[in-house]
Protein backbone atom coordinates (compact mmCIF):
# COMPACT_ATOMS: atom_id res chain seq x y z
CA UNK A 1 0.00 0.00 0.00
CA UNK A 2 1.22 3.52 -0.82
CA UNK A 3 1.87 5.75 2.13
CA UNK A 4 2.78 9.40 2.38
CA UNK A 5 4.08 10.75 5.67
CA UNK A 6 5.03 14.40 6.02
CA UNK A 7 6.03 14.20 9.67
CA UNK A 8 6.93 17.16 11.88
CA UNK A 9 10.39 17.02 13.44
CA UNK A 10 10.77 14.37 16.14
CA UNK A 11 12.53 16.92 18.33
CA UNK A 12 9.34 19.03 18.42
CA UNK A 13 7.18 16.02 19.23
CA UNK A 14 5.99 14.65 22.58
CA UNK A 15 5.02 11.25 21.19
CA UNK A 16 7.09 9.48 18.57
CA UNK A 17 6.07 6.10 17.15
CA UNK A 18 8.74 3.98 15.50
CA UNK A 19 7.75 0.89 13.55
CA UNK A 20 4.84 0.07 15.83
CA UNK A 21 3.10 -3.25 15.21
CA UNK A 22 0.10 -4.28 17.28
CA UNK A 23 -1.45 -7.73 17.47
CA UNK A 24 -4.62 -9.14 19.03
CA UNK A 25 -3.47 -12.74 19.41
CA UNK A 26 -2.45 -13.71 15.89
CA UNK A 27 -4.47 -10.98 14.22
CA UNK A 28 -2.44 -7.90 13.35
CA UNK A 29 -4.33 -4.63 13.92
CA UNK A 30 -1.54 -2.09 13.27
CA UNK A 31 1.27 -2.62 10.77
CA UNK A 32 4.54 -0.72 10.87
CA UNK A 33 3.26 2.60 12.07
CA UNK A 34 5.76 5.45 12.42
CA UNK A 35 4.64 8.96 13.27
CA UNK A 36 5.52 12.06 15.28
CA UNK A 37 2.90 13.91 17.30
CA UNK A 38 3.98 17.54 17.62
CA UNK A 39 4.09 19.23 21.01
CA UNK A 40 1.17 21.53 21.91
CA UNK A 41 -0.61 20.80 18.67
CA UNK A 42 -3.75 18.83 17.90
CA UNK A 43 -3.37 15.77 15.70
CA UNK A 44 -6.53 14.11 14.42
CA UNK A 45 -6.62 10.38 13.67
CA UNK A 46 -9.14 9.66 10.95
CA UNK A 47 -10.03 6.61 8.87
CA UNK A 48 -12.75 4.01 8.39
CA UNK A 49 -14.08 1.94 11.31
CA UNK A 50 -11.78 -0.95 12.12
CA UNK A 51 -8.73 0.76 10.62
CA UNK A 52 -6.94 0.58 13.98
CA UNK A 53 -7.21 4.16 15.27
CA UNK A 54 -8.40 3.19 18.75
CA UNK A 55 -5.93 0.34 18.94
CA UNK A 56 -3.07 2.69 18.19
CA UNK A 57 -4.32 5.40 20.54
CA UNK A 58 -4.79 2.99 23.45
CA UNK A 59 -1.20 1.84 23.14
CA UNK A 60 0.07 5.32 23.94
CA UNK A 61 -1.11 5.16 27.56
CA UNK A 62 -0.62 1.40 27.80
CA UNK A 63 -4.34 0.66 27.96
CA UNK A 64 -3.60 -2.28 25.68
CA UNK A 65 -1.59 -4.01 28.40
CA UNK A 66 -2.96 -7.53 28.72
CA UNK A 67 -5.23 -7.05 25.69
CA UNK A 68 -2.91 -6.59 22.71
CA UNK A 69 0.78 -7.13 22.05
CA UNK A 70 2.57 -3.93 21.04
CA UNK A 71 5.95 -4.13 19.28
CA UNK A 72 8.30 -1.39 18.15
CA UNK A 73 8.98 1.83 19.99
CA UNK A 74 6.66 4.48 21.36
CA UNK A 75 8.70 7.36 22.69
CA UNK A 76 7.27 9.78 25.21
CA UNK A 77 9.63 12.71 25.61
CA UNK A 78 12.40 10.51 24.28
CA UNK A 79 11.76 7.50 26.53
CA UNK A 80 10.24 4.24 25.29
CA UNK A 81 6.95 4.01 27.13
CA UNK A 82 6.52 0.37 26.10
CA UNK A 83 9.44 -0.56 28.36
CA UNK A 84 8.18 -2.95 31.04
CA UNK A 85 10.00 -0.92 33.70
CA UNK A 86 7.84 2.15 33.01
CA UNK A 87 5.45 2.90 35.90
CA UNK A 88 2.11 2.81 34.09
CA UNK A 89 0.32 4.72 36.85
CA UNK A 90 2.67 7.67 36.53
CA UNK A 91 2.55 7.37 32.76
CA UNK A 92 -1.24 7.61 32.80
CA UNK A 93 -1.06 10.70 34.99
CA UNK A 94 1.06 12.32 32.30
CA UNK A 95 -0.84 10.90 29.35
CA UNK A 96 -4.55 11.34 30.04
CA UNK A 97 -7.40 9.76 28.11
CA UNK A 98 -11.02 10.55 27.38
CA UNK A 99 -13.44 8.02 25.91
CA UNK A 100 -16.40 8.09 23.59
CA UNK A 101 -19.12 7.61 26.20
CA UNK A 102 -19.20 10.13 29.04
CA UNK A 103 -18.40 7.94 32.03
CA UNK A 104 -18.40 9.80 35.33
CA UNK A 105 -18.31 7.53 38.36
CA UNK A 106 -21.63 7.02 40.17
CA UNK A 107 -20.56 9.50 42.83
CA UNK A 108 -20.82 13.19 43.54
CA UNK A 109 -19.05 15.70 41.32
CA UNK A 110 -16.60 16.38 44.12
CA UNK A 111 -15.81 12.69 44.66
CA UNK A 112 -15.33 12.20 40.93
CA UNK A 113 -12.69 14.89 40.92
CA UNK A 114 -11.09 14.14 44.28
CA UNK A 115 -10.67 10.40 43.76
CA UNK A 116 -7.90 10.51 41.12
CA UNK A 117 -6.01 13.03 43.28
CA UNK A 118 -6.38 10.86 46.38
CA UNK A 119 -5.18 7.88 44.40
CA UNK A 120 -2.22 9.87 43.18
CA UNK A 121 -1.31 10.49 46.83
CA UNK A 122 -2.65 14.03 47.20
CA UNK A 123 -4.58 14.38 50.47
CA UNK A 124 -4.21 18.11 50.96
CA UNK A 125 -7.82 19.33 51.15
CA UNK A 126 -7.01 22.94 50.35
CA UNK A 127 -4.86 22.01 47.39
CA UNK A 128 -7.51 19.59 46.10
CA UNK A 129 -10.21 22.27 46.34
CA UNK A 130 -7.99 24.71 44.46
CA UNK A 131 -7.25 22.21 41.69
CA UNK A 132 -10.91 21.26 41.34
CA UNK A 133 -11.88 24.90 41.07
CA UNK A 134 -9.20 25.41 38.43
CA UNK A 135 -10.18 22.50 36.17
CA UNK A 136 -13.89 23.25 36.40
CA UNK A 137 -13.06 26.71 35.09
CA UNK A 138 -10.93 25.24 32.33
CA UNK A 139 -13.85 23.22 30.98
CA UNK A 140 -16.37 26.05 31.56
CA UNK A 141 -18.49 23.93 33.88
CA UNK A 142 -18.37 26.18 36.89
CA UNK A 143 -21.17 28.55 36.01
CA UNK A 144 -23.33 25.67 34.76
CA UNK A 145 -23.20 23.50 37.87
CA UNK A 146 -22.90 26.26 40.45
CA UNK A 147 -21.28 25.67 43.80
CA UNK A 148 -23.01 22.43 44.77
CA UNK A 149 -20.29 19.89 44.08
CA UNK A 150 -22.11 17.32 46.22
CA UNK A 151 -24.78 16.68 43.60
CA UNK A 152 -24.50 13.38 41.75
CA UNK A 153 -22.36 13.54 38.62
CA UNK A 154 -24.95 11.36 36.91
CA UNK A 155 -27.56 14.13 37.14
CA UNK A 156 -25.59 16.24 34.68
CA UNK A 157 -26.46 16.25 30.99
CA UNK A 158 -24.40 14.09 28.65
CA UNK A 159 -22.33 17.03 27.46
CA UNK A 160 -21.70 18.24 31.01
CA UNK A 161 -20.75 14.71 32.05
CA UNK A 162 -18.19 14.54 29.26
CA UNK A 163 -16.72 17.90 30.26
CA UNK A 164 -16.61 16.69 33.86
CA UNK A 165 -14.65 13.65 32.64
CA UNK A 166 -12.33 15.99 30.76
CA UNK A 167 -11.86 18.02 33.94
CA UNK A 168 -11.17 14.81 35.87
CA UNK A 169 -8.42 13.93 33.42
CA UNK A 170 -6.97 17.45 33.52
CA UNK A 171 -6.69 17.37 37.34
CA UNK A 172 -3.58 15.27 37.03
CA UNK A 173 -2.04 17.90 34.73
CA UNK A 174 -1.33 15.58 31.80
CA UNK A 175 1.21 16.65 29.20
CA UNK A 176 -0.52 14.59 26.54
CA UNK A 177 -4.24 14.11 26.05
CA UNK A 178 -5.66 11.16 24.12
CA UNK A 179 -9.29 11.37 23.02
CA UNK A 180 -11.24 8.56 21.37
CA UNK A 181 -14.25 10.10 19.58
CA UNK A 182 -14.99 12.24 22.65
CA UNK A 183 -17.92 14.06 21.08
CA UNK A 184 -19.58 11.39 18.99
CA UNK A 185 -22.26 10.78 21.63
CA UNK A 186 -22.96 14.49 22.13
CA UNK A 187 -25.26 17.08 20.61
CA UNK A 188 -23.78 19.86 18.40
CA UNK A 189 -23.73 22.49 21.16
CA UNK A 190 -21.94 20.22 23.62
CA UNK A 191 -19.58 19.20 20.84
CA UNK A 192 -18.75 22.83 20.16
CA UNK A 193 -18.03 23.38 23.85
CA UNK A 194 -15.64 20.43 23.97
CA UNK A 195 -13.90 21.69 20.84
CA UNK A 196 -13.47 25.11 22.43
CA UNK A 197 -12.02 23.44 25.53
CA UNK A 198 -9.54 21.49 23.42
CA UNK A 199 -8.39 24.54 21.50
CA UNK A 200 -7.58 26.39 24.71
CA UNK A 201 -5.92 23.28 26.22
CA UNK A 202 -3.49 23.26 23.32
CA UNK A 203 -1.47 25.91 25.14
CA UNK A 204 -0.04 23.30 27.49
CA UNK A 205 -1.13 19.91 26.15
CA UNK A 206 -0.26 17.74 23.19
CA UNK A 207 -3.56 16.44 21.91
CA UNK A 208 -4.27 13.34 19.83
CA UNK A 209 -7.93 12.88 18.91
CA UNK A 210 -9.67 10.07 17.05
CA UNK A 211 -12.72 11.37 15.24
CA UNK A 212 -15.22 10.22 12.66
CA UNK A 213 -16.39 13.77 12.27
CA UNK A 214 -14.29 15.10 9.40
CA UNK A 215 -15.50 18.65 9.90
CA UNK A 216 -14.38 18.42 13.49
CA UNK A 217 -10.95 17.22 12.38
CA UNK A 218 -10.59 20.08 9.94
CA UNK A 219 -11.94 22.62 12.45
CA UNK A 220 -9.65 21.89 15.36
CA UNK A 221 -6.61 19.88 14.30
CA UNK A 222 -3.22 21.05 13.08
CA UNK A 223 -2.14 17.68 11.74
CA UNK A 224 -4.16 14.78 10.43
CA UNK A 225 -3.23 11.11 10.31
CA UNK A 226 -5.25 8.93 7.96
CA UNK A 227 -5.38 5.26 8.96
CA UNK A 228 -6.43 2.61 6.51
CA UNK A 229 -6.56 -1.15 7.15
CA UNK A 230 -4.15 -1.02 10.06
CA UNK A 231 -1.62 1.23 8.38
CA UNK A 232 -0.87 4.88 8.73
CA UNK A 233 -1.52 5.84 5.11
CA UNK A 234 -1.09 9.59 5.12
CA UNK A 235 0.18 12.11 7.66
CA UNK A 236 0.31 15.81 6.88
CA UNK A 237 -0.87 19.21 7.92
CA UNK A 238 -4.64 19.18 8.27
CA UNK A 239 -5.14 21.83 5.60
CA UNK A 240 -3.15 19.78 3.15
CA UNK A 241 -4.98 16.53 3.97
CA UNK A 242 -8.39 18.10 3.51
CA UNK A 243 -7.74 20.43 0.60
CA UNK A 244 -5.13 18.62 -1.40
CA UNK A 245 -4.31 15.13 -0.09
CA UNK A 246 -1.42 13.25 -1.62
CA UNK A 247 -2.98 9.80 -1.90
CA UNK A 248 -6.07 9.06 -3.98
CA UNK A 249 -7.37 6.90 -1.14
CA UNK A 250 -7.19 9.81 1.31
CA UNK A 251 -8.93 11.99 -1.22
CA UNK A 252 -11.77 9.52 -1.48
CA UNK A 253 -12.11 9.26 2.29
CA UNK A 254 -12.11 12.98 3.07
CA UNK A 255 -14.57 13.66 0.29
CA UNK A 256 -16.92 11.14 1.89
CA UNK A 257 -16.72 8.45 -0.78
CA UNK A 258 -16.39 5.69 1.80
CA UNK A 259 -16.94 5.42 5.48
CA UNK B 1 -59.22 -9.48 12.14
CA UNK B 2 -57.03 -6.45 11.90
CA UNK B 3 -53.76 -6.01 13.78
CA UNK B 4 -55.24 -3.37 16.02
CA UNK B 5 -57.99 -5.74 17.20
CA UNK B 6 -55.51 -8.61 17.78
CA UNK B 7 -53.31 -6.31 19.79
CA UNK B 8 -56.28 -5.29 21.92
CA UNK B 9 -57.36 -8.86 22.58
CA UNK B 10 -53.84 -10.04 23.46
CA UNK B 11 -53.34 -7.13 25.82
CA UNK B 12 -56.60 -8.08 27.52
CA UNK B 13 -55.63 -11.76 27.75
CA UNK B 14 -52.20 -10.98 29.22
CA UNK B 15 -53.66 -8.56 31.74
CA UNK B 16 -56.21 -11.19 32.71
CA UNK B 17 -53.54 -13.87 33.21
CA UNK B 18 -51.43 -11.51 35.29
CA UNK B 19 -54.43 -10.62 37.41
CA UNK B 20 -55.26 -14.29 38.02
CA UNK B 21 -51.69 -15.12 39.07
CA UNK B 22 -51.55 -12.17 41.45
CA UNK B 23 -54.98 -13.03 42.83
CA UNK B 24 -53.97 -16.66 43.39
CA UNK B 25 -50.69 -15.82 45.18
CA UNK B 26 -52.22 -13.05 47.26
CA UNK B 27 -55.16 -15.14 48.42
CA UNK B 28 -52.84 -18.08 49.16
CA UNK B 29 -50.62 -15.95 51.37
CA UNK B 30 -53.59 -14.23 52.99
CA UNK B 31 -55.20 -17.61 53.72
CA UNK B 32 -52.00 -18.89 55.38
CA UNK B 33 -51.63 -15.72 57.40
CA UNK B 34 -55.28 -15.62 58.44
CA UNK B 35 -55.47 -19.26 59.44
CA UNK B 36 -52.30 -19.03 61.55
CA UNK B 37 -52.62 -15.58 63.02
CA UNK B 38 -54.61 -16.81 66.03
CA UNK B 39 -51.70 -19.09 67.00
CA UNK B 40 -49.22 -16.22 67.06
CA UNK B 41 -48.81 -14.34 70.30
CA UNK B 42 -46.01 -13.22 72.55
CA UNK B 43 -46.05 -16.51 74.46
CA UNK B 44 -45.67 -18.48 71.18
CA UNK B 45 -42.62 -16.43 70.23
CA UNK B 46 -40.92 -16.58 73.62
CA UNK B 47 -41.26 -20.13 74.90
CA UNK B 48 -39.27 -23.19 74.02
CA UNK B 49 -40.86 -26.07 72.11
CA UNK B 50 -39.48 -28.47 74.72
CA UNK B 51 -41.36 -27.02 77.67
CA UNK B 52 -44.27 -25.33 75.93
CA UNK B 53 -45.49 -25.09 72.38
CA UNK B 54 -43.45 -22.03 71.39
CA UNK B 55 -40.88 -21.52 68.66
CA UNK B 56 -38.41 -19.24 70.45
CA UNK B 57 -35.41 -21.48 69.83
CA UNK B 58 -36.37 -22.33 66.25
CA UNK B 59 -36.63 -18.64 65.46
CA UNK B 60 -33.21 -17.97 66.98
CA UNK B 61 -31.72 -21.00 65.23
CA UNK B 62 -33.05 -19.85 61.86
CA UNK B 63 -31.57 -16.39 62.27
CA UNK B 64 -28.28 -17.67 63.64
CA UNK B 65 -27.89 -20.21 60.83
CA UNK B 66 -28.72 -17.52 58.30
CA UNK B 67 -26.12 -15.20 59.76
CA UNK B 68 -23.39 -17.85 59.79
CA UNK B 69 -24.28 -19.03 56.30
CA UNK B 70 -24.07 -15.52 54.88
CA UNK B 71 -20.83 -14.82 56.78
CA UNK B 72 -19.25 -17.89 55.15
CA UNK B 73 -20.90 -17.48 51.73
CA UNK B 74 -20.45 -13.79 51.15
CA UNK B 75 -16.65 -13.51 50.94
CA UNK B 76 -16.49 -16.61 48.74
CA UNK B 77 -19.33 -15.50 46.47
CA UNK B 78 -17.95 -11.98 46.20
CA UNK B 79 -14.48 -13.28 45.35
CA UNK B 80 -15.82 -15.76 42.81
CA UNK B 81 -18.07 -13.17 41.17
CA UNK B 82 -15.24 -10.65 40.95
CA UNK B 83 -12.89 -13.26 39.51
CA UNK B 84 -15.47 -14.27 36.90
CA UNK B 85 -16.60 -10.82 35.82
CA UNK B 86 -13.65 -8.51 36.41
CA UNK B 87 -10.58 -10.71 36.15
CA UNK B 88 -11.29 -13.74 33.95
CA UNK B 89 -11.14 -13.29 30.21
CA UNK B 90 -14.80 -13.97 29.41
CA UNK B 91 -13.81 -16.07 26.41
CA UNK B 92 -11.49 -18.33 28.39
CA UNK B 93 -12.39 -22.00 28.75
CA UNK B 94 -11.89 -21.95 32.51
CA UNK B 95 -14.31 -19.04 32.97
CA UNK B 96 -17.06 -20.64 30.90
CA UNK B 97 -16.47 -23.96 32.68
CA UNK B 98 -16.87 -22.20 36.04
CA UNK B 99 -20.02 -20.44 34.82
CA UNK B 100 -21.47 -23.79 33.73
CA UNK B 101 -20.60 -25.39 37.06
CA UNK B 102 -22.31 -22.59 38.98
CA UNK B 103 -25.40 -22.99 36.80
CA UNK B 104 -25.53 -26.73 37.51
CA UNK B 105 -24.98 -26.22 41.23
CA UNK B 106 -27.76 -23.65 41.43
CA UNK B 107 -30.26 -26.16 40.07
CA UNK B 108 -29.14 -29.04 42.29
CA UNK B 109 -32.15 -30.25 44.34
CA UNK B 110 -31.68 -29.15 47.94
CA UNK B 111 -32.41 -32.60 49.38
CA UNK B 112 -29.30 -33.80 47.52
CA UNK B 113 -27.24 -30.98 49.01
CA UNK B 114 -28.62 -32.06 52.39
CA UNK B 115 -27.72 -35.72 51.94
CA UNK B 116 -24.30 -34.74 50.62
CA UNK B 117 -23.82 -32.60 53.73
CA UNK B 118 -24.94 -35.52 55.89
CA UNK B 119 -22.40 -37.90 54.35
CA UNK B 120 -19.49 -35.49 54.22
CA UNK B 121 -19.96 -33.07 57.13
CA UNK B 122 -22.01 -34.99 59.67
CA UNK B 123 -20.40 -38.41 59.18
CA UNK B 124 -17.04 -38.06 57.45
CA UNK B 125 -15.88 -34.92 59.23
CA UNK B 126 -17.68 -36.03 62.34
CA UNK B 127 -19.38 -32.68 62.90
CA UNK B 128 -22.61 -34.40 63.88
CA UNK B 129 -26.03 -32.80 63.57
CA UNK B 130 -24.91 -29.30 64.31
CA UNK B 131 -25.21 -25.66 63.37
CA UNK B 132 -21.84 -25.77 61.66
CA UNK B 133 -22.86 -28.76 59.51
CA UNK B 134 -26.08 -26.94 58.65
CA UNK B 135 -24.33 -23.66 57.87
CA UNK B 136 -21.80 -25.36 55.60
CA UNK B 137 -24.50 -27.29 53.77
CA UNK B 138 -26.54 -24.10 53.40
CA UNK B 139 -23.42 -22.36 52.09
CA UNK B 140 -23.23 -24.99 49.39
CA UNK B 141 -26.90 -24.38 48.60
CA UNK B 142 -26.50 -20.60 48.75
CA UNK B 143 -23.18 -20.03 46.94
CA UNK B 144 -24.23 -20.50 43.32
CA UNK B 145 -27.23 -18.18 43.59
CA UNK B 146 -25.37 -15.53 45.54
CA UNK B 147 -22.38 -15.68 43.19
CA UNK B 148 -24.64 -15.32 40.19
CA UNK B 149 -26.57 -12.38 41.58
CA UNK B 150 -23.37 -10.57 42.58
CA UNK B 151 -21.89 -11.30 39.16
CA UNK B 152 -24.97 -9.83 37.48
CA UNK B 153 -24.69 -6.68 39.63
CA UNK B 154 -21.02 -6.29 38.74
CA UNK B 155 -21.74 -6.81 35.05
CA UNK B 156 -24.32 -4.04 35.32
CA UNK B 157 -21.50 -1.54 35.79
CA UNK B 158 -20.36 -0.51 32.29
CA UNK B 159 -16.92 -1.76 31.18
CA UNK B 160 -16.01 1.83 30.45
CA UNK B 161 -16.01 2.59 34.18
CA UNK B 162 -13.05 0.24 34.61
CA UNK B 163 -11.39 1.76 31.54
CA UNK B 164 -11.86 5.28 32.93
CA UNK B 165 -10.43 4.31 36.30
CA UNK B 166 -7.37 2.70 34.74
CA UNK B 167 -6.85 5.64 32.38
CA UNK B 168 -6.76 7.95 35.40
CA UNK B 169 -3.81 6.00 36.74
CA UNK B 170 -5.91 4.23 39.38
CA UNK B 171 -4.93 0.60 39.94
CA UNK B 172 -7.32 -2.13 38.88
CA UNK B 173 -7.89 -3.20 42.49
CA UNK B 174 -8.69 0.33 43.64
CA UNK B 175 -10.92 0.92 40.63
CA UNK B 176 -12.85 -2.17 41.69
CA UNK B 177 -13.01 -1.41 45.41
CA UNK B 178 -13.56 2.34 45.22
CA UNK B 179 -15.65 2.72 42.08
CA UNK B 180 -17.15 -0.50 40.75
CA UNK B 181 -18.18 -2.18 44.01
CA UNK B 182 -19.88 0.95 45.41
CA UNK B 183 -21.81 1.35 42.15
CA UNK B 184 -22.84 -2.33 42.21
CA UNK B 185 -23.72 -2.24 45.92
CA UNK B 186 -27.52 -1.79 45.68
CA UNK B 187 -27.70 -4.83 43.42
CA UNK B 188 -25.37 -6.82 45.65
CA UNK B 189 -27.42 -5.97 48.75
CA UNK B 190 -30.62 -6.93 47.08
CA UNK B 191 -29.03 -10.23 46.00
CA UNK B 192 -27.88 -10.91 49.56
CA UNK B 193 -31.32 -10.27 50.97
CA UNK B 194 -33.12 -12.35 48.36
CA UNK B 195 -30.75 -15.25 48.98
CA UNK B 196 -31.33 -14.73 52.72
CA UNK B 197 -35.03 -15.32 52.12
CA UNK B 198 -34.29 -18.60 50.35
CA UNK B 199 -31.85 -19.73 53.02
CA UNK B 200 -34.27 -18.79 55.80
CA UNK B 201 -37.04 -20.93 54.36
CA UNK B 202 -34.85 -23.91 53.45
CA UNK B 203 -35.72 -27.22 55.11
CA UNK B 204 -34.48 -30.13 53.01
CA UNK B 205 -30.83 -29.10 53.27
CA UNK B 206 -31.05 -28.91 57.04
CA UNK B 207 -33.01 -32.00 58.08
CA UNK B 208 -29.92 -34.23 57.89
CA UNK B 209 -27.30 -31.63 58.75
CA UNK B 210 -28.47 -29.25 61.46
CA UNK B 211 -30.81 -31.90 62.78
CA UNK B 212 -34.39 -31.98 63.92
CA UNK B 213 -34.07 -31.29 67.61
CA UNK B 214 -34.08 -28.01 69.45
CA UNK B 215 -32.63 -28.50 72.91
CA UNK B 216 -33.75 -25.70 75.20
CA UNK B 217 -31.29 -22.85 75.07
CA UNK B 218 -30.09 -20.75 77.95
CA UNK B 219 -30.04 -17.20 76.62
CA UNK B 220 -28.01 -16.00 79.57
CA UNK B 221 -25.13 -18.27 78.63
CA UNK B 222 -22.92 -16.58 76.05
CA UNK B 223 -20.01 -18.99 76.28
CA UNK B 224 -19.90 -20.42 72.74
CA UNK B 225 -18.38 -23.70 74.03
CA UNK B 226 -21.20 -24.47 76.45
CA UNK B 227 -23.74 -26.93 74.95
CA UNK B 228 -26.67 -24.88 76.28
CA UNK B 229 -25.36 -21.63 74.82
CA UNK B 230 -27.28 -20.26 71.83
CA UNK B 231 -23.93 -19.40 70.24
CA UNK B 232 -22.55 -22.94 70.37
CA UNK B 233 -22.07 -24.05 66.76
CA UNK B 234 -21.71 -27.75 67.61
CA UNK B 235 -25.21 -28.19 68.99
CA UNK B 236 -28.11 -29.50 66.90
CA UNK B 237 -30.47 -26.76 65.78
CA UNK B 238 -33.93 -27.18 64.36
CA UNK B 239 -35.07 -24.18 62.30
CA UNK B 240 -38.58 -22.84 61.63
CA UNK B 241 -38.87 -24.57 58.27
CA UNK B 242 -37.66 -27.89 59.67
CA UNK B 243 -40.01 -27.42 62.62
CA UNK B 244 -42.99 -27.17 60.28
CA UNK B 245 -41.90 -30.33 58.54
CA UNK B 246 -41.32 -32.20 61.80
CA UNK B 247 -44.51 -31.10 63.48
CA UNK B 248 -46.49 -32.28 60.48
CA UNK B 249 -44.75 -35.66 60.18
CA UNK B 250 -44.61 -36.49 63.89
CA UNK B 251 -48.08 -35.16 64.60
CA UNK B 252 -48.46 -33.94 68.14
CA UNK B 253 -52.20 -34.28 67.92
CA UNK B 254 -54.51 -31.32 68.35
CA UNK B 255 -51.77 -28.77 69.01
CA UNK B 256 -49.69 -29.80 66.01
CA UNK B 257 -51.85 -28.02 63.46
CA UNK B 258 -51.87 -24.82 65.49
CA UNK B 259 -48.11 -24.80 66.03
CA UNK B 260 -47.51 -25.56 62.37
CA UNK B 261 -49.81 -22.74 61.19
CA UNK B 262 -48.29 -20.26 63.60
CA UNK B 263 -44.79 -21.16 62.48
CA UNK B 264 -45.82 -20.77 58.87
CA UNK B 265 -47.04 -17.25 59.63
CA UNK B 266 -43.70 -16.27 61.16
CA UNK B 267 -41.73 -17.84 58.32
CA UNK B 268 -43.80 -16.07 55.68
CA UNK B 269 -43.63 -12.72 57.46
CA UNK B 270 -39.85 -12.88 57.74
CA UNK B 271 -39.43 -13.89 54.08
CA UNK B 272 -41.83 -11.14 53.00
CA UNK B 273 -39.82 -8.68 55.06
CA UNK B 274 -36.63 -9.79 53.32
CA UNK B 275 -38.23 -9.27 49.94
CA UNK B 276 -39.46 -5.80 50.86
CA UNK B 277 -35.96 -4.87 52.01
CA UNK B 278 -34.53 -6.26 48.76
CA UNK B 279 -36.95 -4.11 46.78
CA UNK B 280 -35.92 -1.11 48.79
CA UNK B 281 -32.28 -1.73 47.92
CA UNK B 282 -32.92 -2.33 44.25
CA UNK B 283 -35.21 0.64 43.68
CA UNK B 284 -34.58 3.40 46.21
CA UNK B 285 -30.84 2.98 46.46
CA UNK B 286 -30.40 2.48 42.74
CA UNK B 287 -32.22 5.72 42.10
CA UNK B 288 -29.62 7.44 44.22
CA UNK B 289 -26.56 6.03 42.46
CA UNK B 290 -27.94 4.62 39.20
CA UNK B 291 -26.97 5.59 35.68
N1 LIG C 1 -10.18 -6.15 22.15
C1 LIG C 1 -10.01 -6.60 20.89
N2 LIG C 1 -9.76 -7.90 20.65
C2 LIG C 1 -9.59 -8.36 19.39
N3 LIG C 1 -9.62 -7.60 18.30
C3 LIG C 1 -9.87 -6.29 18.45
C4 LIG C 1 -10.08 -5.72 19.76
N4 LIG C 1 -10.31 -4.39 19.61
C5 LIG C 1 -10.23 -4.14 18.28
N5 LIG C 1 -9.99 -5.27 17.59
C6 LIG C 1 -9.82 -5.39 16.13
O1 LIG C 1 -8.77 -4.56 15.72
C7 LIG C 1 -9.09 -3.88 14.53
C8 LIG C 1 -8.97 -2.38 14.73
O2 LIG C 1 -9.98 -1.96 15.62
P1 LIG C 1 -10.05 -0.49 16.23
O3 LIG C 1 -8.71 -0.13 16.70
O4 LIG C 1 -11.14 -0.48 17.23
O5 LIG C 1 -10.45 0.37 14.96
P2 LIG C 1 -11.05 1.85 14.87
O6 LIG C 1 -10.89 2.52 16.20
O7 LIG C 1 -10.26 2.51 13.79
O8 LIG C 1 -12.47 1.72 14.46
C9 LIG C 1 -10.47 -4.32 14.15
O9 LIG C 1 -10.36 -5.33 13.16
C10 LIG C 1 -11.05 -4.87 15.41
O10 LIG C 1 -11.94 -5.91 15.14
MG1 LIG D 1 -12.44 3.25 17.53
Amino acid sequence: MDTYLNLPAATDSDIVAKNVNIYYGKQQAITNCSANFPRHQITALIGPSGSGKSTFLRSINRMNDGIARVEGELLYQGQNLLDSRVNVYNLRHQIGMLFQKPMPFAKSIYENLALPLHEAGNHNQADIAKRIDHVLKMVDLQHEIGTDLNQSALQLSGGQQQRLCLARTLLLEPKVLLLDEPASALDPISTAKIETNLLSLKAHCTIIIVTHNLEQASRISDYTAFFYQGQLAEFDRTKKVFLNPTLAMTERYVSGDFG
Amino acid sequence: MNRYRVNQIMTGVLNGVTFLVVLFIASFILYLLASGMTAVNWHFLTTSSEVGLGIRDQLFNSLYLLLLTQLISLPIALGAAMALTLYADSRSKLASFAQGLIQILSSLPSIIVGLFGFLILVLKFNLGFSIISGALALTFFNLPILTQSIAVSLQGVPDEVMQSGLALGISKWHTITKVILPEAMPGIWSGIVISAGRVFGEAATLIYTAGQSAPTLDYTNWNPFNPASPLNIFRPAETLAVHIWKVNTESLGQDAATVSRGTIVILILVVLLFNLVARYFSTTMRKKVGR
